[in-house]
């Protein structure tokens, strides 16, 4: 074993790596604090000391390894999950989507409405007496006025001059601000009003434009009620994320805020008939497929990877045409799957001499043509994995095998295949769960469909839950992020439930 | 030429007969849509060539296009996916492979647990997660624009976050095959942990490191739904979100383009492919063993 | 010792990257930039035009921020916050008002002039609650795509159903008039033959969801007599849809008579080489017109502006794409037909044909046609329909009942909450 020494390359190298992951992260965290994002700032500390205490610490032999990786999962995979989980809790959908607080900011702004004059101004930008000002001309009756914080003044004609169109350009004592103020006036034109009366008041629009406006909606925080200035109606919360009229709960203000509400989405996806009317059927089509394609797939990759596992002429050649549905990107490939499918207009029915056969809008073939497709899409990966475990057997056992009188036959199917099956057993159970969940494939190719919409069908014959949970979760103009997120947690429970059960009895996890 | 030869070359025509029937029988079937994707590619009209498998008339204005039409940078999406995949198949599967190594090799407290953890994780549904990515990204952005939206940096950490669950136990299956007395020679010899793992390890591994760091590299390729969201600036998109914007328009797919850059797109994967394939030889460790 | 040298190893690296990485500290944003999103469609021919630009609202500088798809775009802007989120969109009406309902829109107050020139439906459907928040930009409407090569474009259904059979006959066509889009396209063949949606009040604008065309008896007999085939009692190929767009891809073959489709599918019709004249489908009897859906494109501020702080730059620019100045150069720009009524005399001939077409179509109201409280949306009942009447051969009239029953139930749910 002379391949074994102690290098110092290897130990500079290390030490040089570190420093700059260090240095990194130090920079990293400084520029977090300077911006006061003190999350960040507190993750990339804990991972800038884990990292030294790791690599320094003579003990932690296993985390050396382990520590990339995982930092990793945490930040970008777990804290997603968990993000997921958090949301599933809320009323979370369109129109309950931000905070109370910014809730009830947006509602206030929403409610500064323009006054019922609809008065507009023509607005020249500037200073009055050493203070921001605003050259207002009526657009309706041409009257001038000088606007400030402070209030409003109409000029007298002659004091002023205007353009063709009636509008004020200048007037005396009003210095016009110059490009670059205008440039930079924003910064107090944001925030900028003018009194007017009791109620109305003038904001600014832009740069050249102004509104006569008044405030309808006024949140008062002492009984958390919002009041319409103009109607008189009273908006109180109705627990569950929005304003409503106090005496008309079906008058509601948007938008409203996602509210804390533990059990509604979960309560609902049994409850709401439309979701759980058709779950028994959806959830055996969705195992029954997630089981078959897995099988398929990888019967088909396997028989490929021993069929190409010997020298032979134009090997080469039969690989590089057999890794190309694994090459094409898979949106395409199922869009143009689709489209070979097609009754009317597809190339299968073409090459079936003219058939009129609706491979897509019967339950069954449809069915079998997703099956088709999926397979087709991946096979190429079932074929790599398997043409992996087939090199990574030892041949030694393959030699104590024939040594012992085992015909190639025997060798396989007692020796090479089991020991093939435990390595990718895992990654089998693996497949399962994604395509318990292969949104895209049946998305594109079928939308679940068919479904019987007129004999009150709601789920169709190719919907799996994922599909199914997404269209009632997105499917009508309300989008009900927080019920999806609720059914992302479900199917989570039992994805995973079946996915450790099969570990389990594969016994991939005794051998350890 | 001596009888013996010709007879032993029969021979293996004859068992590999069925072979090379499989061989073209699936061959038949992976083409069949991608013989669409090369007559759509070759025809003028930009139409999807579904109904007939051969292309009435042949242009390769397609093609020319992608190269010469100024408002589409197509070689810069290709140089970015190119490098985005090169840089995240090394970097994913050294990840993978150190926490294989760790796994199969390492006594620690919690081993079982951790792999069982890693492999629920993977089974999360995970569409609904790209909110939080996209809200952790935006914040990254306003500190750190190189890893932040919309950079190439910023996908390639989330595509490494899921390299640890996407090919570690595929990696452990592997090493677990490795004999132990290897390492145990090792040990008695006085090598470290580490040393076992980039001396002995890897090299014993290759096999399976190349097929593990083609599936990433696809995967790169391919990806699509994470990157769309990540990648908005024109020059810094990959072939997958660049070809999209000729078919993701309202309804005005212009497929020919579309079915041309992906082709172009699928020669790089597929040369890889071929001139890394001489390594996925049988034998490597058995013969480490020997020696 | 050895510790010792690591350490001051490590202290030297930190050191240098440190002082590299602190030569480079990234400028903050500037405060004054204006993002606005918008798919690749609009960001093709908009970009040049925005990016950059320092004029339209002086003291701001816009960057133009392009989607690889529609698609792309929204799943953007529904995770977006203020830290990453744009300050003005450009995308179709109904992103508007979800922006509002979501309290990410910025609420805009519009001028009279802005008033008189822009009609008060395209106004009105990109308003919330009686609060305006986007400018229409744009029409999105379909209308007929005729190919020449089968001669003129007929005056009558009538003359239609004839062409289509003797061209079918000598074997030149699979298809008559393709619905472009799904189903989206297939309301003019619909009220060609006196079918439909739903019915106006006598404002002639006010949905009432109480009368259903879908299954009136008009379109029955007139379905009936022109889209049924005698003998085999399923459709003729007069009349194809298709979620996949086969038919589509078919009139870019040349074996469809005509598409309807929306002025998004012209450089690819162009590029295919069909010459077309551009026309509605005509009625039975050539009185009256047909209608198509016309669903407004707008551009709007985000709730985001304000926490940004440009929120008055935004609304400047807003103004610009109202007045006939921007609505001009967005539509020369686009080719896309304009909203705003004084522009007309400026465009090219396409993008007047498709302005002119708008005239006679009828508001997309998302309420009504994406509600499913019947069980399904529009879409799907329209796809679920024609595949039991042409594609199974059920019967029109059994068919199109049953798909009214649900619609009832989703027009009464959408005007409840529109």
């Amino acid at each position: 074993m002379d391949r074994i020494k102690p290098s110092t390359i290897a130990a500079v190298f290390k030490t040089a790596l570190l420093a700059v992951v260090t240095a990194v992260l130090v920079w990293m965290i400084y520029v977090a604090v300077l911006a006061s994002n003190w999350i960040i700032a507190g993750v990339l500390a804990v991972v800038l000391l884990g990292t030294n205490w790791v690599y320094f610490s003579k003990r932690a032999v296993a985390s050396k390894f382990l520590f990339p990786g995982s930092v990793l999962l945490v930040i970008f995979v777990i804290v997603p999950i968990v993000y997921t989980a958090w949301m599933s809790v809320y009323n979370y959908k369109t129109g309950n989507e931000i905070t109370k607080e910014d809730a009830i900011t947006q509602l206030h702004q929403v409610g500064l409405v323009p006054d019922e004059s609809g008065t507009n101004y023509d607005q020249v930008l500037g200073t009055y007496q050493g203070e921001n000002a605003l050259l207002l001309t009526d657009q309706a009756t041409h009257q001038v006025f000088i606007g400030t914080t402070k209030g409003l003044n109409e000029l007298a004609e002659g004091s002023y001059t205007a353009d063709k169109s009636l509008k004020a350009t200048a007037a005396d004592g009003f210095t016009v601000a110059s490009e670059d103020q205008i440039a930079n006036a924003s910064s107090w034109l944001n925030t900028f009003s003018v009194p007017v009366t009791e109620e109305q008041f003038i904001n600014p629009q832009g740069a050249d434009v102004a509104s006569l406006m008044r405030e309808k909606f006024v949140f008062n925080s002492d009984n958390s009620r919002i009041t319409d200035q103009i109607s008189g109606i009273e908006y109180v919360d109705n627990g569950n994320g929005n304003f409503v009229a106090s005496d008309d709960p079906a008058n509601v203000l948007y938008p409203g805020w996602r509210q804390f509400n533990p059990a509604q989405n979960y309560v609902g996806m049994f409850t709401d008939p439309k979701l759980s009317g058709p779950f028994i059927k959806v959830f055996i089509w969705t195992i029954a497929f997630a089981f078959i394609t897995v099988i398929m797939m990888w019967a088909l990759g396997l028989t490929l990877a021993i069929a190409m596992d010997k020298k032979m002429k134009g090997r080469a050649f039969y690989r590089a045409i057999l890794i190309l549905p694994y090459a094409m990107p898979s949106f395409m490939s199922i869009l143009i799957w689709a489209g070979i499918f097609n009754r009317d207009y597809g190339a299968l029915n073409n090459i079936l001499g003219g058939a009129q056969i609706d491979w897509l809008n019967d339950p069954w073939l449809a069915r079998g043509v997703i099956l088709t497709v999926n397979l087709w899409l991946g096979f190429p990966y079932f074929y790599l994995i398997s043409t992996g475990a087939l090199q990574a057997l030892p041949t030694d056992i393959e030699e104590a095998a024939e040594i012992d009188g085992a015909s190639g036959r025997q060798i396989f199917w007692q020796i090479k295949l089991p020991l093939v099956f435990q390595i990718l057993s895992p990654l089998l159970i693996s497949a399962f769960a994604f395509n318990f969940n292969n949104f895209n494939l049946v998305y594109l190719l079928t939308r679940g469909g068919p479904t019987d919409v007129l004999n009150g069908e709601t789920a169709g014959a190719t919907d799996l839950l994922i599909t199914y949970a997404y269209k009632t979760a997105f499917g009508s103009n309300e989008q009900n992020l927080g019920l999806a997120c609720a059914i992302s947690v479900i199917m989570f429970i039992i994805v995973g439930a079946l996915s450790m059960w099969s570990l389990k009895r594969s016994r991939v996890l005794e051998e350890m | 030429m001596s009888m013996a030869l010709t007879k032993r070359r029969k021979d293996s025509l004859r068992a590999n007969l069925w072979r090379h029937i499989f061989a073209w029988l699936l061959m038949c079937f992976a083409v069949f849509p991608i013989i669409v994707v090369v007559s759509s590619s070759l025809s003028k009209t930009g139409a999807l060539s579904t109904g007939s498998l051969l292309p009435s008339e042949i242009s390769f204005d397609n093609f020319v296009m992608l190269f010469t039409n100024g408002t589409i940078p197509f070689p810069i999406w290709i140089l970015n996916t190119f490098v985005l995949a090169v840089v995240n198949a090394v970097l994913s599967v050294l990840v993978g492979m150190f926490a294989a190594f760790a796994f199969s090799r390492l006594k620690y407290r919690g081993r079982k647990q951790s792999l069982q953890a890693l492999f629920l994780i993977q089974v999360f549904p995970s569409f609904l997660a790209l909110a939080a990515i996209y809200v952790i990204f935006e914040q990254l952005y306003k500190l750190y624009p190189l890893i932040g939206l919309g950079s190439l940096g910023g996908l390639l950490l989330v595509y490494l976050g899921g390299s640890m669950g996407g090919s570690a136990w595929l990696l452990k299956g592997f090493l677990d095959t490795i004999p132990m007395e290897l390492d145990e020679a090792a040990k008695i010899d006085g090598a470290s942990p580490a040393q076992i793992f980039w001396q002995i390890f890897l090299p014993l591994t290759t096999p399976i490191l190349i097929v593990t760091t083609l599936l990433s590299f696809i995967g790169t390729f391919n990806e699509f739904i994470l990157a769309s969201l990540f990648l908005q600036d024109i020059n810094s998109r990959t072939v997958a979100v660049g070809l999209q914007s000729f078919v993701g328009g309202t309804f005005g797919a212009n497929w020919g383009p579309f079915a041309a850059g992906s082709l172009l797109a699928a020669i790089p994967l597929v040369a890889l492919f071929l001139s890394l394939q001489k390594y996925i030889v049988s034998g490597v460790t058995a013969g480490s063993v020997k020696g | 010792m050895k510790i010792t040298k690591k350490g001051l190893a490590l202290g030297a690296a930190v050191l240098t990257t440190a002082a590299i990485l602190g030569g480079s500290m990234p400028a903050m944003a500037a405060d004054q930039t204006i993002t606005i999103w918008m798919d690749d469609e609009r960001g093709k021919t908009l970009t040049p035009v925005l990016d950059g630009n320092t004029t339209i609202a002086s003291g701001y500088k816009i960057a133009v921020k392009t989607f690889s798809s529609r698609d792309a775009m929204v799943a953007a802007w529904d995770k977006a916050s203020a830290a990453g989120g744009p300050d003005m969109m450009f995308d179709a009406v109904s992103s508007v008002t979800s922006a509002a309902k979501n309290g990410k829109a910025l609420p805009i107050v519009l001028t009279a002039t802005n008033k008189a020139e822009l009609p008060s439906a395209a106004l009105k459907s990109a308003s919330y609650q009686g609060v305006q928040y986007g400018i229409p930009v744009d029409v999105d409407t379909t209308t007929m795509y005729w190919n020449t090569k089968f001669g003129k474009a007929p005056k009558t259904f009538k003359e239609l159903a004839a062409t289509f059979a003797k061209f079918k006959k000598a074997g030149k066509v699979t298809t008559g008039v393709c619905a472009g889009d799904g189903t989206w396209g297939a309301l003019p063949v619909l009220t060609a033959l006196g079918g439909g949606a739903w019915g106006y009040k006598a404002d002639g604008i006010t949905p009432d969801a109480t009368k259903v065309l879908f299954n009136s008896a008009a379109f029955v007999k007139n379905a009936n007599t022109y889209l049924i085939d005698s003998k085999t009692k399923k459709g003729n190929g007069l009349f194809a849809w298709d979620a996949w767009d086969g038919c589509g891809q078919s009139f870019l073959k040349g074996k469809a008579l005509a598409i309807n489709t929306g002025s998004w599918r012209l450089d690819a019709i162009i590029n295919a080489g069909i010459n077309y004249t551009l026309q509605p489908v005509p009625t039975v009897d050539g009185k009256g017109t047909s209608h198509q859906w016309s669903g407004f494109g707008a551009v709007f501020g985000t709730s985001f502006a304000k926490e940004h702080g440009v929120d008055l730059g935004v609304k400047s620019v807003l103004s610009y794409f109202a007045s006939q100045k921007g609505a001009l150069a967005y539509a020369t720009a686009t080719k896309r037909p304009p909203v705003n009524s004084k522009i007309g005399s400026h465009l090219s001939p396409d993008v007047a044909g498709f302005a002119n077409a708008a005239k006679t179509g009828l508001v997309q109201e998302n309420e009504l046609l994406g509600s499913s409280a019947g069980g399904a949306n529009w879409y799907d009942v329209l796809g679920s329909t024609f595949t039991a009447a042409f594609t199974k051969g059920l019967g029109v009239k059994a068919s199109f009942d049953k798909g009214a029953v649900i619609l009832k139930k989703n027009f009464a749910d959408g005007m409840s909450k529109r």
